[in-house]
């Protein structure tokens, strides 16, 4: 397949990815909107943000948050940030249009089903203004919006074949989805209010769909090792690190070798695992990977990044 | 003026106003249609009230969600638009039809000859049927050209020819024979419309047009320099293109790669596309793109859209292209009035379907004829196209009259004008009623091995009040064009 092709669907699917995980965690953050304390709500916003890799508008404001007053007010303004305002590159908007430009670059390839489905998206989201939606239910935008992304998804696979096509977006959605996750236990993992009071961790929890998985494998009190245990090798979990590596490996495996100097992505892959163990961990021992790993994994994954990116030639010359 | 008031028939027809002076393609007098719109007129006059409203919502709603649009330039804000498409069909009898496909056959052949001779031996220059200097001297005039073996002589493989109708029968107004667009809408007009009348469509038995994407890929496999099986590939400027959506289209359904300038280069003397595994040769071409930008070393070297080298591994017969370069001398519009002399010489027929009458002002006469009517002819610059750069006189002031007539006498040899045309008019909806449009047809023909015409074409429509000027891009819009059988009307 073309390149560039190649290029735009991968790129279409980190977008996809990163609008869908970002939704869902401001959705989770005005749920608690109404109920959490303000502290609470004031450390979700900064360890949302720094997990996306986005700094807050002015640390005032989110200390103003610690009192009720601004907190509504000042929640407005941070869902706006992190869902229209123009300037922000991770707002979902700008996500969903950015996956959009690349799903126009490749109509061609991916079919008027999975077209139509993701235009649709973006029309919508662009027809919508924060301030109507913030009057009723506003966590219902966020949920149709990851709603969308996750019935985009399903016409591709319902759709597409299983060729280089599809596969270019698996190594896309899964980059991009292990990076965030990486980037979101870093944060909380560093974060003082969450080692405190673990309050922070079942937020997470639910954004990576596995909160039930938690509390059936390690109940209900809320331990920063258990966390990172099972979002890094439970490797049934979609949004554990192990579970985004058999995607990769299963996509690299279709697409088959390209020619490459330094180390292939297999062999990025391949450390990867080293980091966290070859097998599943022993029932219980969830403790493999440690915070001070998270560094050492992030910087792994930006590098099968850019190993993709050269073996298959996205950006190249006559290679 | 007669028109419907009154007749007690379906309301959204109430007032519908017939004008004499044009030829209606539904109605032959008020209270009665034409024989082969009257099960059409039936399923309207059956329609709940506001029905027609909402089928037009929907029609509106799937072409928006589809992503049917075309983009006009210079508007920031929203440059993707989509394309308007009346719900009302406009219908055509097959016997109507079979003339102006053999009409059109018969053109393409003359042209694509027409071509061959004025890059090869020159001989309808040499015999004075078409003026040398006028041909030499067009902007769209290759001389990178002559000389150039062309796969099977199709220099033209995918032609839209623009017909118009008037009190005196159709009549071709212009070809076009560079980068002719609007086939997907031509498409995407018979998905939604079918969608919109199944159990009528169904009743006429209307000719189909899906197959066009395999007929065009037939015909542009067929000049595959000696490849068994050839690789054809749609080269497009990119999405900010105003007809992207048509290249991605038709490249998805020929299941063929879509490619820009920069996913091609040259090795070898072939042609090839980047692939995620390396180089892989292109024996077809088919390019969306004008001749100016296809490669920066033969032609405009500021080109960023092109392939350098491109036009040398055309030029060694390693690579068919469609169309061929160079074939913007057929359709420019002083040349348009020598295509009736064309079909007299290299075929020896008499034309099928007319000319418009046509006076060029390169000539003395044709000069003076046109500013001395200027206020009942239509002007037009020889080598544009999309509405731009001309004048319809009867709807022009004074002093724009005036200010082109400046234009014309500045460069007398960039202007044609013809008569201001009577176009036929078809029922639109417009604000809940049926109201009259002027609308043309532009069918696509297929030159490869062979010469096909598919059964229809984009029925454009100008939406505006009283236009006549049908672009898209100057608010002109669509209809699906039925052929139909006249036994079943």
């Amino acid at each position: 397949m073309l390149a560039r092709v190649a290029d735009s669907l991968y790129w279409m699917a980190r977008y996809l990815e990163r609008a869908e995980f970002t939704a869902r965690l401001v959705g989770i953050q005005i749920q608690r909107l109404p109920v959490g304390t303000a502290v609470e709500v004031a450390t979700g916003w900064r360890l949302l943000f720094a997990g996306i890799g986005h700094d807050p508008p002015e640390s005032e404001t989110l200390g103003n948050m610690e009192d009720d007053d601004f907190l509504f007010v000042d929640g407005y303004t941070l869902t706006d940030i992190l869902t229209f305002e123009k300037g922000n590159p991770a707002a979902i908007a700008n996500c969903l249009a950015a996956a959009r430009e690349n799903a126009r670059e490749v109509r061609s390839a991916i079919g008027s089903d999975i077209w139509s489905s993701i235009n649709r998206d973006y029309l919508e989201l662009r027809r919508t203004w924060l301030g109507d939606v913030w009057r009723r239910e506003p966590e219902l935008l966020y949920r149709d919006v990851a709603e969308g992304i996750q019935r985009f998804h399903g016409i591709c696979d319902a759709t597409m074949r299983r060729g280089s096509e599809w596969c270019f977006m698996q190594l896309g959605r899964y980059v991009e989805r292990a990076q965030l996750v990486v980037s979101m236990l870093a944060a909380h993992s560093g974060d003082a209010a969450g080692r405190e009071n673990g309050g922070e961790w079942p937020v997470l929890l639910r954004a990576c769909n596995a909160f039930e998985a938690y509390g059936r494998e390690c109940g209900t009190v809320f331990e920063r090792d258990a966390v990172l245990g099972l979002l890094a090798n439970e490797g049934d979990l979609p949004y554990s690190l192990r579970f985004c590596l058999g995607r990769l490996r299963e996509s690299l495996e279709v697409i088959g070798p390209a020619a490459s100097d330094g180390p292939g992505p297999l062999e990025i892959l391949a450390r990867l695992d080293e980091q966290f163990g070859d097998r599943a961990p022993p029932a219980g021992d969830r403790r493999l990977l440690q915070p001070r790993d998270l560094l050492k994994v992030g910087e792994l994954f930006r590098a099968f990044h850019d190993v993709v990116e050269g073996s298959y030639a996205f950006r190249a010359s006559d290679a | 003026m007669p028109d419907r008031t009154g007749t007690g028939g379906p309301a959204f027809l109430d007032g519908y106003p017939l004008d004499e002076r044009f030829f209606d393609e539904m109605f032959a007098a008020p209270d009665r249609a034409l024989p082969h719109c009257e099960a059409l007129i039936q399923a309207l006059s059956e329609l709940p009230a506001d029905e027609l409203g909402s089928l037009q919502q929907r029609v509106n709603r799937a072409l928006l969600h589809e992503g049917i649009t075309f983009t006009v330039y210079g508007d920031d804000e929203s440059i993707e638009r989509v394309f308007p498409v009346d719900c009302v069909p406009r219908l055509v009898p097959a016997g109507e039809w079979e003339r102006i496909e053999r009409g059109l056959v018969q053109r393409v052949q003359a042209l694509n000859l027409f071509l061959a001779d004025v890059y090869g031996r020159g001989l309808i220059l040499r015999d004075g049927v078409v003026p040398e200097d006028l041909v030499r001297g067009c902007p769209n005039y290759r001389p990178q050209m002559e000389g150039v073996k062309v796969p099977l002589d199709a220099y033209v493989s995918v032609c839209g020819s623009d017909i118009v109708r008037t009190r005196d029968g159709f009549m071709v107004l212009e070809d076009n024979m560079r980068v002719p667009s609007g086939v997907s809408y031509m498409l995407a007009c018979r998905q939604a419309i079918r969608r919109a009348w199944p159990r009528v469509f169904r009743s006429y038995r209307v000719r189909p047009v899906d197959q066009y994407p395999a007929e065009l890929l037939r015909a542009l496999r067929s000049l595959a320099p000696e490849a068994e099986s050839p690789t054809v590939a749609l080269l497009t400027p990119g999405i900010y293109n105003s007809a992207y959506y048509e290249h991605a289209f038709l490249a998805a359904e020929m299941d063929i790669e879509l490619v820009r300038g920069g996913d091609l280069t040259v090795r070898d003397d072939r042609l090839h596309m980047r692939t995620t595994h390396g180089l892989r040769p292109v024996d077809v071409l088919y390019r969306r793109l004008d001749d100016d930008f296809i490669d920066p070393r033969a032609f405009r070297d500021d080109s960023k859209l092109g392939v350098p080298g491109l036009f040398e591994v055309y030029r060694k017969g390693n690579l068919a292209m469609a169309n061929a370069p160079g074939t913007g001398v057929a359709d420019d519009k002083a040349v348009y009035a020598f295509v009736p002399g064309m079909i007299r010489y290299y075929l020896g027929e008499e034309p099928i379907l007319p000319n418009v009458e046509t006076h060029l002002c390169r000539d003395p006469a044709g000069l003076a004829y046109t500013l001395e009517h200027l206020d009942e002819l239509v002007v037009k610059a020889v080598g544009e196209s999309g509405g731009y750069d001309m004048l319809v006189g009867v709807h022009a002031s004074r002093a724009e009259r005036d200010a082109f007539a400046d234009k014309i006498r500045a460069r007398p040899a960039n202007y044609i004008s013809q008569p201001t045309l009577d176009l036929s008019q078809a029922p639109c909806l417009i604000d809940g009623r049926l109201e009259p449009r002027h609308v043309d047809l532009r069918p696509f023909v297929l030159h490869g091995a062979e010469t096909r015409v598919v059964p229809g074409g984009l029925c454009r429509v100008a939406l505006r009040k009283g236009n006549l000027v049908v672009n898209s891009s100057q608010g002109g819009g669509a209809k699906d064009a039925w052929i139909v059988e006249e036994r079943e009307c």
